[in-house]
């Protein structure tokens, strides 16, 4: 609060000229303080060597020839950078997952609040439906993998034996629809979480603030569309960024159902590192197309926080 | 005062929880216990019947050396191998006793320790050490061998009268045969490694029979898959065998395979030794024969054969002492050897050990043998497994239209600068 107007005296402040003497007080190490420290240590620890270590290893090994074995390792500067630009798979297993992560974000971010939506009316047994869409989240995605390769391979395509069709259920088989196959088995088991997400958030919604559009004579689409979604803003903000890294990540889906293929049709970067590093033996090509890989992320996290953070209402 | 005292206990706590959690850390599991007996750790990707090799070796390998404990770790040779051998090399972890796949050794030798010395590698003949020697050095204790070629259902040949194919056009016309009848000739499933096995099959007999060191050669750039009208042959056979097999190959994985084979669906299945079990297991009474893969050129058509399971030890091991001791048994325990076969169902390295096991597909090996066998590891120490297998994609994408024959045998060339060769 500023103090302005006819009733407020000027203040003077005389400085001395005086040079003021500054007092640097001892600080006291107490026995608090080293709890602190101690108690911080451990985790402090774990992130240097898990994390810190590792990160500046790898990158000093992208500026070697080194294989991952071998007891020597030879700089050879930015060679392996220049590699990454000119390597078509990498490319190739970067578009599947930018695809991978494009359809699963948009997928899964409409349904997950089509189903909160529905879920938060007044329909009859929504417990016995959350539970029903929930399910999957808690199996592994090496099980989800596992479950949908025989869904595609076995179960579905007896569907064509008993009524006497000729549909091609198996789409982990064909070049052309192994990134269906992958979605579907993906937003099956991933639906349900970001559903919560999105349940929690229209649950902290104040009623009043409809109310208060039913008095001005607001209809359902203008209450979805006007308080609903702008309400939302850090649900859809996590849901999203939580969707696209997850789906950037994808690994243990790909091996459990079709191992990068058929041919290298749907293989992820992640699932292209790991091969080029232990298969190939090429760890320091590996290293250097993770550090691409961490840069890629990075910028995309930093875009998607800045763009829909900007569209949040706060409360 | 009291406040005080209460603060320091808690920073007693902390400290002694912090220690405790270092010296928790620190402790090993491996080495010498306080009876005095030294256990070792032993690396095994074996798949067949592991637990009654594992009770067996531990039962024979304890009696005749009392101080010792084996420990087994088991692994994925296919998918876990690589990668679990890599770390724990970076890890200085590696296992006292590894099994390394015949083959696999060259790249590992520098963490293997030297047995060329040792009393008990003497046991084994000259032809079988070379196989595994490197740069005249034995790194392993050879065990068993597994053979390759094609499978096939003696029901299906004797009901229809067909011959035993000699050449890959014979082998052609028996497909056809089988297919104008109604039976699916060939079992394959492309969904896992069967592409990249087969290639190393059709290579051995097509392309290795007449250059043994074309893998060496292609490494020095003086031969390519894209120049190379033999390496042509042995992409195309891969589509006349994709014509002639079941439906959806794509879809499907060894198991399924295996349960196809056993249920008669099909006739053929062009694979390895290791496949025989899976496939009994499903169904006991099937009469399984063994014919080697025919080439283009019959002189060039033999069977397989590739040293399996052999035993290494690491070369930073705490007790080579034991280890060797440990190897020794391995190399002159003939008794163990033959369980050991007569469980995994395979064949051994070891003199004089031959297997019990009774089937129509073990007599039709021996009788091949005598026409001579074609060591699979020409091919598996120059193109490296992960090349295979990727050359094995690029076939794949090209049967699925993807790509161009030709465009997929310089995919196969370009990936030559992406793969880390065995030798140099």
């Amino acid at each position: 609060m500023r103090l302005e107007g006819k009733n407020t005296q000027p203040m003077s402040i005389t400085i001395s000229s005086k040079p003021t003497s500054i007092v640097h007080k001892k600080k006291r190490v107490n026995a608090r303080d080293i709890q602190y420290f101690l108690l911080l240590l451990p985790p402090l620890v774990f992130f240097i060597v898990a994390m810190i270590i590792p990160l500046i290893m790898g990158i000093y090994n992208s500026f070697t020839d080194w294989d991952g074995i071998s007891l020597e390792k030879n700089w050879i500067g930015f060679t392996n950078y220049i590699e990454i630009s000119k390597d078509e798979m990498f490319i190739q297993s970067f578009k599947f997952t930018g695809l991978f992560m494009i359809f699963n974000t948009i997928i899964q971010n409409i349904a997950a609040f089509f189903f909160a939506v529905m879920l938060d009316s007044s329909i009859k047994a929504k417990n016995f439906y959350r539970t029903i869409i929930f399910a999957p989240v808690l199996l592994s995605p090496i099980l989800v993998g596992q479950i949908w390769t025989k869904m595609y391979g076995t179960i579905l395509p007896s569907i064509n034996d008993i009524f006497g069709l000729s549909i091609n259920f198996n789409f982990f088989s064909s070049p052309d629809t192994v990134l269906t196959g992958l979605l579907v088995a993906n937003n099956w088991q991933w639906i349900g979480y970001w559903m919560l997400i999105y349940l929690a958030g229209l649950q902290a919604v104040p009623k009043d603030i409809y109310e208060a559009c039913t008095v001005d004579g607001g209809n359902w689409w203008q209450k979805f569309f006007h308080i609903t979604i702008p309400m939302l803003g850090p649900s859809i903000t996590i849901c999203t960024i939580g969707i696209a890294t997850g789906s950037l990540k994808v690994y243990e889906l790909i091996v459990a159902s079709t191992g990068g293929g058929p041919g290298d049709s749907s293989k992820s970067t992640i699932m292209h590192i790991y091969d080029t590093a232990f298969m190939s033996q090429q760890s320091s090509y590996a290293s250097a197309m993770s550090v691409v890989f961490l840069l890629v992320l990075l910028i995309f996290a930093f875009i998607q926080l800045k763009v829909l953070r900007k569209r949040e209402v706060e409360l | 005062m009291k406040k005080g005292f209460f603060k320091w206990v808690h920073l007693i706590m902390i400290i002694s929880i912090i220690v405790s959690l270092l010296v928790a850390c620190s402790s090993s599991s491996s080495g010498t216990s306080k009876d005095g007996k030294v256990t070792l750790k032993v690396l095994d990707w074996n798949n067949t019947n592991t637990k009654e090799t594992e009770k067996m070796i531990k039962e024979t390998v304890e009696k005749e050396l009392p101080n010792v404990k084996l420990e087994f770790e088991y692994i994925n040779w296919d998918t876990d191998f690589s990668s679990v051998m890599q770390t724990r090399i970076a890890g200085k972890q590696l296992p006292d006793i590894i099994m390394i796949k015949g083959g696999d050794h060259p790249k590992y030798t520098e963490h293997l320790m030297d047995l060329s010395t040792e009393e008990f590698m003497s046991e084994f003949p000259e032809d079988i050490r070379k196989a595994l020697q490197i740069d005249g050095k034995d790194y392993a204790v050879p065990y068993t061998s597994n053979f390759q070629g094609v499978f096939y259902n003696k029901r299906i040949f004797t009901e229809n009268n067909i011959e035993i194919p000699k050449t890959w056009d014979e082998l052609m016309a028996v497909a056809e045969t089988l297919k104008s009848k109604g039976i699916t000739p060939f079992t394959s499933h492309f969904k896992d490694y069967q592409i990249g096995n087969s290639f190393n099959q059709f290579a051995t007999i097509e392309v290795y029979s007449k250059n043994p060191t074309w893998g060496n050669d292609l490494q020095k750039g003086k031969v390519s898959f894209a120049t190379s009208p033999e390496f042509k042959t042995v992409f195309e056979h891969f589509e006349e065998i994709y014509k002639y097999s079941n439906k959806d190959p794509f879809g499907l994985d060894f198991t399924g395979a295996a349960e196809m084979f056993a249920k008669e669906e099909t006739a053929m299945w062009i694979i390895g030794t290791w496949s025989t079990a899976q496939v009994l297991k499903n169904n006991p009474d099937l009469e399984i024969g063994f014919f080697p893969t025919p080439a283009t050129d019959e002189k060039n058509t033999k069977i397989i054969m590739q040293p399996d399971h052999t035993f290494s030890a690491s070369a930073t091991t705490k007790h080579p002492k034991e280890v060797k001791q440990v190897l020794e048994v391995f190399a002159t325990n003939k008794d163990m050897a033959k369980k050991y076969i007569d469980i995994v169902q395979t064949e051994s390295l070891i003199p004089d050990v031959v297997s019990a096991v009774q089937a129509p597909y073990v007599e039709d090996i021996n009788t091949y043998k005598s026409i001579g066998a074609a060591d699979a590891n020409l091919g598996n120490v120059q193109i490296p497994w992960p090349y295979q297998e990727q050359s094995g994609n690029y076939i794949a994408e090209w049967l699925l239209g993807n790509k161009t024959l030709d465009k997929a045998l310089k995919a196969s060339d370009d990936f030559k600068s992406k793969v880390k060769f065995s030798t140099k």
